[in-house]
This record gives structure tokens, C-alpha cells and sequence, in this order.
């Protein structure tokens, strides 16, 4: 997996921003039972919450769009960028984005301390 | 017939006066739900009252089935009258419940319960065997629903071990707890989202029966029984479980037996949907898994809930055990599961982030007590698991909160603790503050706040059809949307789920569909008399989803339900069976199971086809009533966002492309409301309905053998036109 970079504290701050209702991301949880249910996800912790769900289903446009737009994040939207390109089932990208960004995630909390 | 007590219980409320119906009056329905259809039009005067009327009427009716060994079949109850939930018509409406109520009333002697009228004071009802008792619920009212279950219990057994009752022949002895349904705070509030309770976790969640209950002050029945159903051929009954058992089932015991399809990952295809050949897996969606051992109804094999170590989601299943878990999984989830993502990666590659995946979450209980909270208040958990999320974008958009527009005091920053669950539901069960708001079900209050308009066009409140939360999408589940808009309620019926989880689940892990598209479609419709044999049932295509072919899918399935599995009364978790990984040519039990089932209760020689022409004639006469509480065709639509917004996630489906069959991939999808129309057209010509106003014809209803709910429809002016 790629190794990102030590993020800068204005980053750091960015990425560990919540997200207004206009910039939120929706994902899917699948389930047999109850369908395809929306979640609305608001910050960078929940969106590696909900990744942790076996059937998450998150569009990966609009993470990198998210990744590269909302939070100004370029080095972790060409990482997104890379698990979404690679040959690999969509639980398994799944999974490596969620610990790409807990990555992320850790860095920015790190720094922020 | 064999399988029926021979009497119905009827309770008038207002009279106090407890009599009883004979069940042979009405054994051409079989029993549940067609009992309950013919006995509400025959006692209900006037259809068009409301929910809450004295005159609306109730019956919870059993099956032949229920109580005996008949697997999956053993233990559903039917609850029917008119609901408080849909809007902008509460329907003449349906809802169901698991456990032991339904095989208890039968061993107490009693087919059904119909309960007339509206008492004066708070009551419940104290069955015991023959001897039935209208008891004052003062002390009982304002009681959650398990305390008061532990109430009732106690006093009917005397707080012993095991309890005493008069039978005809002398007196009997059981050392069953009286099985009861009850309503919580929720119900006697008439808060349209209140359910109906019984045991620990079994909730007649839909249609808002709590509230019923409450505005007729009947907080409890209670039965408690000694006797036995009488069946036609215990033999042949005995030999067609075992014949399920050996033909369509996993041996667990058998480790070569759990392959291939059959394994851990094959058996992701199959998991919590109906199939006799799925790994027992309970059907909950707690954050964490507890210490616990299966539960099931009576005579099920399933299992679909849980007993815990702890004692906590104690026999909730399915969205009761949702509707905080994300909330506490995103508030709880820790830094552990990253570290453990780390080794296992390491240790073992892919499966190692799967499996960390799947079991490496934070311990937290706080959504098992909120799932428990809500069936101790007795609050419908499906409008929770919706309408949770709603309030939380609401909260997020700055239109919801203190000093907002939509005035609330609850702090969403702290969704997902213990302490906002219990203010929430609290809030809703007592009508407090925002929670009065709510009590009527988020659709209603989302029109008090003035966003039902906005929020129903942006999909922001998923509530696509009657006021009612979004189940299955009718942009991919094409059958489960159009049923649904063409009836009630949300149907909640998995039969042809399995087309769309199967090919997803396969595709989310990389693996093979256990069946391809063609090897599906074929197996299902091969079964879906009297249409079997059409492909195109199936083709979820949007060149297909408008067209006769899927009228008739939709036609089937509300025939299928309404009889097999609402007045037979065969549990929706295992049918109908038309796949399964245990079986030698990959298909299930259904068609041969169901009649066979039936039959060796009964002593009746129903086929499969005689019972979805039954379920046609139930259908119709549900139709005939919604058609005199005020159904037109112009009512009949989805919500805006259905037909405007496209559908996001992947939703793979089988359809044909260029003419061969495939898995297709719904997302983006939207329902065109001109197609729609004609859609609904297709389907009101092929049911024999005036295609005009969706009504039902006399012609239609002469042939089914329904020649007096067509005097009644033509006494209101309402005669769909032949």
C-alpha cells in the first residue's frame, strides 16, 4: 500500500474538519434483509467506521472527489486513486481504503495533538 | 378441517360481552390473513372509518399450521384491521408476529381473536383454555411491555413454576409461561409507530396496531393453554419435515458437507434470506457479536435471533437490531481495529483483513439497550432505523436542533451514547417535546415541519409509497416497490431477493454466482404457477420493468404471500425456497413443500397453484376494501424521488442485454412515472380491475366466488367498470 506523507498541521486540520450536510458523502450498507440503506457520513472517523461494515458500499468518485475537493487532500486522493484502479474485489478495496485512511487519520490526530 | 380448533374468540370491548365465531364459517380461507380479510368485512360496518374508531375492528388469526411441527410454519400470527401508520389513508392493513402467541392460543382452544369495540377503562384479556376474562389493566397502564408481560404472568400462574387450567375434561398442566401480546407506553399514547409486543423481541411492528390497542384501553391479551392440535396424518407430517430435513438442508455435523457452495463464503449468498440450505445464521446486525445461542419461533429450525449471555437484544431480529447500531459503532469504534488490520495483513494476507474485519469492532452494548428500550416502550424499530437518520441530517443541514426551526433539545453530538437513546425514545413514547412530533411516524412529521415536500423529492426521507419507510428499493427490487404502492405497506417479503443479493454478495467478494442469471431466472419462474415458464417475469431489465410480464411477477408474489405466507402462515425467513445450496440440483423446496405441509395437517388435498388461486381471491378482496375506504388509482404513486433521482450503490439484478441473460447493474436507475402509469394499467387489466380507477369489477368478482363484495361496493358507488 502507498505510504503518505507526514501531513502539514493546516492539513491535518482540513482532513480532521467535519463535513457540513452539503458536503457529506453517502454510502450503502447492503443487507439481505433490509436492502441497500444510506448513510450519510461526516467526517473522515466515520467514513473508516463505515468502511469497517462488511457490505459498505461507497462510491470511490466521490471519496477521491471528496478527498481531493472537500478536504484538499491530493496525496490521499491519489492514493484512493490507486486502490479504486487495482485489480481487486470490492470488499478488498474496501478494506485497504479503511486502513488508508485510518492511516490518514492517525497522522492527522497525531499532528493535532 | 384437521389443524383448527373449530372456534374463534370475539371480544366486544364496549359490551364486555366474550362470544365466539365458528371457524367452519370461514375455513374455505384457510386461515390468517383470508380468515381475518372475510371476518373484518363481515364485522366492520363502515370501512371508511379511522384507526382509532370504536368501530374498527381487529382480528389476530392463526393457520392450521400453527402449533404443530410444520417447519417455518409452526408459529406466525396475523394481525389485521385498519392501521394508524399509512398515510393519507390509515389502510385496512396487515402486520405479523413470531414466538409462541399463535401455537398457544391454539392449545388454549381458540383459531383467532376478534376484538370489537373500545372499552371504558384500561383492560386486558386473561385466556385460559375456554375460560376468558376481561380484567380490569389499571395497574398495568403506564407499564412497559415486558413488565407488564412479568405481571400478567405472575398473576396467572401465581408466581409458581408452572401453572394450573380448567379443560373440558378436567384440569390441565403446563409448565409454559401465558404467552402475551402487549403495548407499552408507545400504544397507549396512539402514537401511529407503536407496536405490539410479546415475549422479549416478537413485535407486530407495521401499521401501527399499538396505537389501536391503546384507543381501545386494551393493553394486554394473555393465553395460556393445555390442549393439542388435531392433525390428519401426524405420519405424513413427520415424513415431509424429515424429508426437508435430508433433501434441502445443511448438515452442520458433516464438515465434507460444508464445500463449495455450501462453505462459509458460498454461503454468503444465501445468509439471512430464505433458504432451508443457508447456514443457520441469525438474522441481527448488533456492532459486536455477544455470547449467545440461537433462538427461534416454535417448530422453526431457523434460528433467526439470539439469547444472549448477557441477557441484552434478547429475541430481536432483523431492523429491531439496527436502528443504532451505526450510530454506536461510530461513536465507539476504536483505534484496535486498525492495529489488528496491521498484523493480520501481515500474517495472513486478504482473508486476515477479512476476517479483522468482520469480528475486530470495539465491545459496546449501548445499541443492544437501545433495541431493547424500543420493544419495552413498544415502538415500531423499523421508522426508527429510517427515521433516525433523518432527524441526524436534519440536525447537520442546521434545520433541526435548539433555537432551529424545528425546535429539539436532544444533542445529536452525542448519537450513539446510551444516554440519547433513552431521551429519544422516551421522548417519542410519552409524545415529549420533538417526540410528539415523531409519534406519528417521521412522514407526518416531517409534513408538520414543512420539509415533506423537499425531503420526498431529494430522497432525503425515504418514504417512497403510503407515508411508509423505505424497505427494498422499487428502483432495482422492482416487484417489492410496485407490490407494495399496489397494496398496503411495505410488503417486507425477501421471496425474490435472492435474485439481487446472491449475484451482489458474489460480486462484492470476487467469487461466482452461485447460480448464472439464466440457471436463476429459470429456477425461480419454473415454480411461479400459473404463469411458470415465462423468463421474462424476471428480466429486471428497464426495457422489461414496465411491461406485462413483470404484472404478472408482481401478481404472483401478492398471490403467493397472501396465501402461503400470510393465511398458511409459512414464515418469510425460509419462504418460498426456490434456491438452495444444500439440495442436489441447487433448487429448494418450494411448490412441493408448502401443499405438503398443508395437507398432512389438514387432511385437505390443496395443490401449490389452488393455493395462489386462493391468495388471488384474498388479494382481490383486500382490494375491494381498500377500494371502500377511498383507493383510487390517482393515490397509487410512489414519492417524487423515486422517479427523479437516480439510484446510487450497485444493485445487480438479472435482465437480458442484447438478448442474453446477465446480471445487470441497477445503479443510476431511475422509475418513469409515464411508464409507471402504463405499468399500472398492464397490471389493473391482467387482476380483471377497471384499469380507470383500479377498482374491482363484478365480473372479477363473481368468478373468485366474491358475488356479496360486489353488492357492497356497488352500494357505495364504487363498481369498477367491466
Amino acid at each position: 500500500m502507498r505510504r503518505l506523507p507526514k501531513p502539514s498541521p493546516e492539513l491535518a486540520r482540513q482532513v480532521l474538519a467535519p463535513l457540513s450536510f452539503k458536503r457529506r458523502l453517502v454510502g450503502h450498507r447492503l443487507h439481505p434483509r433490509l436492502g441497500a440503506i444510506p448513510v450519510s457520513l461526516y467526517s473522515l472517523d466515520e467514513i473508516v467506521a463505515f468502511l469497517s461494515d462488511v457490505y459498505a458500499q461507497l462510491d470511490l468518485d466521490d471519496l477521491q472527489a471528496w478527498a481531493r475537493d472537500s478536504i484538499a487532500d491530493h496525496e490521499l486522493a491519489a492514493a484512493i486513486s490507486a486502490v479504486a484502479a487495482s485489480d481487486s474485489s470490492p470488499f478488498n478495496k474496501n478494506q485497504r481504503l479503511r486502513m488508508l485512511l485510518e492511516t490518514r487519520l492517525h497522522q492527522c490526530r497525531k499532528i493535532s495533538l | 378441517m384437521y389443524g383448527h380448533t373449530g372456534k374463534i374468540l370475539r371480544v366486544n370491548l364496549s359490551t364486555a360481552k366474550v362470544s365466539d365465531l365458528a371457524t367452519k364459517n370461514y375455513e374455505s380461507w384457510v386461515g390468517g390473513h383470508g380468515m381475518g380479510s372475510a371476518i373484518f368485512r363481515d364485522l366492520a360496518r363502515d370501512k371508511t372509518i379511522g384507526p382509532f374508531d370504536e368501530g374498527n375492528v381487529v382480528t389476530i388469526m392463526t393457520s392450521p399450521l400453527t402449533g404443530t411441527l410444520a417447519p417455518g410454519g409452526a408459529s406466525r400470527t396475523e394481525m389485521q384491521g385498519i392501521g394508524a401508520q399509512s398515510s393519507p389513508i390509515g389502510w385496512f392493513t396487515r402486520s405479523n408476529v413470531g414466538g409462541r402467541f399463535g401455537a398457544m392460543l391454539k392449545y388454549a382452544g381458540w383459531d383467532g381473536i376478534v376484538i370489537e369495540g373500545k372499552a371504558s377503562v384500561p383492560v386486558w384479556l386473561d385466556i385460559r383454555n375456554d375460560d376468558v376474562k376481561i380484567r380490569e389493566a389499571g395497574r398495568l397502564w403506564g407499564l412497559d411491555t415486558w413488565e407488564t408481560q412479568r405481571q400478567i404472568w405472575k398473576q396467572v400462574t401465581g408466581g409458581a413454576d408452572w401453572a394450573e387450567v380448567e379443560t373440558e375434561k378436567g384440569r390441565g398442566r403446563t409448565t409454559q409461561k401465558p404467552a402475551v401480546l402487549a403495548i407499552g407506553p408507545a400504544g397507549e399514547n396512539r402514537c401511529r409507530i407503536a407496536a405490539v409486543i410479546h415475549d422479549a423481541g416478537n413485535a407486530a411492528g407495521q401499521g401501527g396496531f399499538g396505537a389501536v390497542w391503546g384507543s381501545k384501553n386494551l393493553k394486554a391479551i394473555s393465553v395460556i393453554g393445555t390442549q393439542s392440535v388435531s392433525i390428519a396424518d401426524p405420519k405424513a407430517l413427520l415424513e415431509a419435515r424429515a424429508w426437508a430435513q435430508k433433501n434441502f438442508t445443511l448438515d452442520v455435523d458433516d464438515p465434507a458437507a460444508m464445500t463449495g457452495s455450501r462453505s462459509v463464503m458460498g454461503n454468503i449468498q444465501f445468509r439471512s434470506l430464505s433458504s432451508f440450505g443457508s447456514a443457520p445464521v441469525p438474522a441481527v446486525f448488533w456492532p459486536r457479536s455477544m455470547p449467545h445461542r440461537p433462538q427461534a419461533c416454535v417448530g422453526c429450525p431457523a434460528g433467526c435471533r439470539t439469547r444472549t449471555a448477557s441477557g441484552l437484544g434478547n429475541e430481536s431480529s432483523c431492523a429491531e437490531t439496527a436502528i443504532y447500531t451505526v450510530f454506536d459503532f461510530k461513536k465507539n469504534a476504536g483505534p484496535l481495529t486498525h492495529l489488528l488490520n496491521r498484523i493480520a495483513e501481515r500474517a495472513m494476507g486478504d482473508l486476515g483483513v477479512m476476517v479483522v474485519g468482520m469480528f475486530s469492532k470495539k465491545p459496546r452494548d449501548n445499541s443492544y439497550k437501545a433495541t431493547d428500550l424500543a420493544q419495552r416502550l413498544g415502538i415500531n424499530a423499523f421508522e426508527l432505523f429510517k427515521g433516525i437518520p433523518y432527524m441526524r441530517d436534519l440536525y447537520k443541514m442546521g434545520a433541526l436542533g435548539p433555537g432551529k426551526s424545528i425546535a429539539c433539545d436532544l444533542d445529536f453530538d452525542d448519537l450513539g451514547s446510551l444516554d440519547f437513546a433513552r431521551k429519544l425514545l422516551h421522548a417519542i413514547a410519552h409524545r415529549e417535546g420533538i417526540g410528539d412530533d415523531v409519534a406519528d411516524g417521521f412522514y407526518r412529521a416531517a409534513g408538520k415541519w414543512g420539509r415533506l415536500d423537499e425531503d420526498l423529492a431529494s430522497g432525503l426521507l425515504p418514504y417512497p409509497y403510503w407515508g411508509l419507510p423505505d424497505h427494498y428499493d422499487p428502483r432495482f427490487q422492482v416487484e417489492w416497490g410496485y407490490g407494495s404502492v399496489m397494496g398496503d405497506r411495505d410488503i417486507n417479503e425477501h421471496g425474490l431477493n435472492m435474485l439481487f443479493w446472491m449475484p451482489t454478495a458474489a460480486q462484492i467478494f470476487g467469487i461466482k454466482p452461485f447460480m448464472s442469471a439464466e440457471e436463476a431466472v429459470g429456477a425461480f419462474t419454473e415454480k411461479m404457477e400459473p404463469y411458470a415458464g415465462d423468463p421474462l417475469m424476471l428480466d429486471y431489465s428497464e426495457d422489461n420493468m414496465y411491461s406485462a410480464h413483470v404484472a404478472k411477477t408482481v401478481a404472483w408474489h401478492r398471490r403467493y404471500t397472501r396465501f402461503w405466507k400470510q393465511s398458511a402462515l409459512f414464515c418469510d425467513y425460509l419462504f418460498p425456497d426456490f434456491m438452495n445450496a444444500a439440495s442436489a440440483d441447487k433448487r429448494g423446496l418450494t411448490g412441493v413443500a408448502e401443499p405438503k405441509f398443508l395437507n398432512a395437517v389438514t387432511g385437505g388435498d390443496l395443490s401449490f397453484a389452488g393455493g395462489i388461486e386462493l391468495g388471488r381471491k384474498i388479494w382481490n378482496l383486500d382490494n375491494a376494501i381498500w377500494t371502500l375506504q377511498g383507493r383510487t388509482r390517482d393515490l397509487v404513486r410512489f414519492a417524487p424521488y423515486i422517479h427523479r433521482t437516480p439510484l446510487r450503490g450497485t444493485a445487480l439484478v438479472p435482465g437480458r442485454v442484447n438478448g442474453k441473460w446477465a446480471y445487470i447493474n441497477a445503479k443510476g436507475r431511475k422509475v418513469s412515472e409515464e411508464k409507471f402509469e402504463q405499468w399500472k394499467t398492464n397490471f389493473y387489466e391482467l387482476e380483471g380491475w377497471d384499469p380507470k380507477t383500479g377498482w374491482p369489477t363484478r365480473k372479477t368478482l363473481a368468478a373468485l366466488g366474491l358475488p356479496a363484495v360486489a353488492d357492497e361496493l356497488d352500494a357505495a358507488g364504487k363498481m369498477g367498470k367491466d
